[in-house]
């Protein structure tokens, strides 16, 4: 028999002319044996072509169930991460100073001098001041009592919170808050002292206050944006 | 992990000409090519099992599938560049998605030999020579036909392998390291001698 496969290889590698093609076909169609060799030709190709694609199928496989591993571990990576995250707000959350802190800072830093007011700056309210500023509360509060003028209720009030005279603070702040002022502090100072004594209901009272204060915008209201309320 | 990210990062970086010229390279680098082309567009997958609504496991054999037809057109050169890589195996994908289907809902027999392959291979002939070739091969079960080339040795068996993966007897000179051309193209044919000795 004749052997044809170097004949029929040329064929499917494409190194024949139109016309060596055209006789390629027409032999397959006149010649049976010729036929069953370009089958078995085609089979054998078939055959380990398809060993090969079964084995890149395998590796294929293998990558996908690999990146599922690692999309599992991932998870947990994510998951352990998410935790740790949480855990650091968390912690910078309740680190960050409480509302009673933050009063007592207030307080302490920037209610510890007081600066004259030009509109009311007579000379007891003058020596108010002084007497405030050197620690003199007491003597401070009784000065400002004498004077009935809203910065100078605030000025008693703030006496008597620096004196821890709690409630007396609080009357001269409610007082202020009862005044139509275009800057009222009272509600905000009233806060303060109810956050710095601490008892029974007050804490839940200032919270109100300063809910107040910073919706309707009274004086104290851009304070309480920079403690984050 | 930070070796997972690595290789994400190369993946995704990669771009056709680099696929495209270890794919034409062969041995090693037409192995990573390809490996880098599977898992680059993987997310077909998902894409598929949705639009198609068959299962992701179904999506993941047709993506397989989807990737060695492109390998193979890249291989002999039937992939032009005209469209980028990721369109042309969209569209293959889609095609082959759409058979499976109705692979799977004509519930018709049909034969046990992958007629995606096999059409390729047929591919060179005209029509009716494809008829007439196939009747033939039908003859013999595919199981069969897979058995009879197990007992072939190794040897042949890597040749005919390279061979069928659409390697030129130039190329397998170099990735299986034989004296010449000539010796490659001998050692096939006996091979392939070898292995219809074994059919009759």
């Amino acid at each position: 028999m004749e052997d044809n496969s170097t004949y029929i290889d040329s064929f499917f590698n494409k190194e024949l002319n139109q016309n060596e093609k055209e006789t390629f076909e027409a032999r397959i169609k006149a010649d049976g044996l010729f036929a069953e060799e370009v089958a078995e030709y085609v089979k054998t190709k078939y055959a380990f072509k398809k060993v090969s694609n079964d084995l890149k199928k395998e590796e294929f496989d293998q990558i996908l169930k690999s990146k599922k591993r690692i999309g599992v571990s991932l998870k947990y990576w994510l998951a352990a991460a998410s935790i740790i995250l949480v855990s650091v707000f968390s912690w910078w959350f309740v680190s960050k100073p409480n509302l009673e802190t933050l009063a007592g800072n207030y307080n302490s830093e920037k209610l510890s001098q007081l600066s004259s007011n030009m509109a009311a700056n007579t000379d007891s309210f003058q020596k108010g001041i002084q007497s405030y500023n050197t620690g003199k509360y007491e003597e401070a509060a009784e000065i400002f009592k004498g004077i009935n003028t809203p910065d100078a209720i605030t000025n008693t009030g703030l006496s008597y919170l620096k004196m821890k005279a709690y409630e007396k603070a609080i009357d001269q702040f409610e007082k202020l808050e009862k005044m139509n002022l275009l800057a009222n502090p009272g509600s905000f100072y009233k806060a303060l002292t109810l956050i710095e004594r601490n008892k029974n209901d007050d804490l839940q009272e200032a919270k109100i206050l300063l809910e107040k204060v910073k919706t309707e915008k009274l004086e104290g209201w851009q304070e309480l944006e920079k403690w984050g309320i | 992990l930070i070796t997972r990210i690595l290789n994400l990062f190369n993946i995704y970086s990669s771009n056709d000409n680099s696929i495209l010229k270890g794919i034409r390279l062969g041995g090693a680098e037409k192995r990573k090519a390809e490996n880098l082309l599977f898992e680059k567009y993987n997310y077909f997958i998902n894409h598929g099992a949705k639009k198609f609504n068959i299962l992701l496991e179904e999506a993941s054999i047709v993506y397989s599938d989807a990737i060695l037809t492109v390998i193979d057109h890249i291989k002999v050169d039937k992939f032009e560049s005209k469209a980028s890589l990721k369109t042309y195996l969209n569209q293959i994908f889609y095609n082959q998605c759409v058979s499976f289907i109705r692979k799977k809902t004509t519930k018709k027999a049909t034969s046990t030999y992958d007629t995606v392959l096999l059409d390729n291979i047929l591919e060179p002939l005209h029509d009716e020579s494809q008829n007439i070739i196939s009747q033939i091969i039908q003859k013999e079960e595919e199981s069969d036909l897979m058995e009879r080339i197990l007992k072939i040795g190794e040897k042949c068996k890597e040749l005919l392998m390279l061979w069928a993966e659409g390697n030129s007897d130039k190329e397998i000179v170099n990735l299986l390291a034989y004296a010449s051309v000539d010796v490659v193209k001998v050692s096939r044919m006996r091979c392939m001698a070898k292995l219809k000795g074994l059919y009759n």
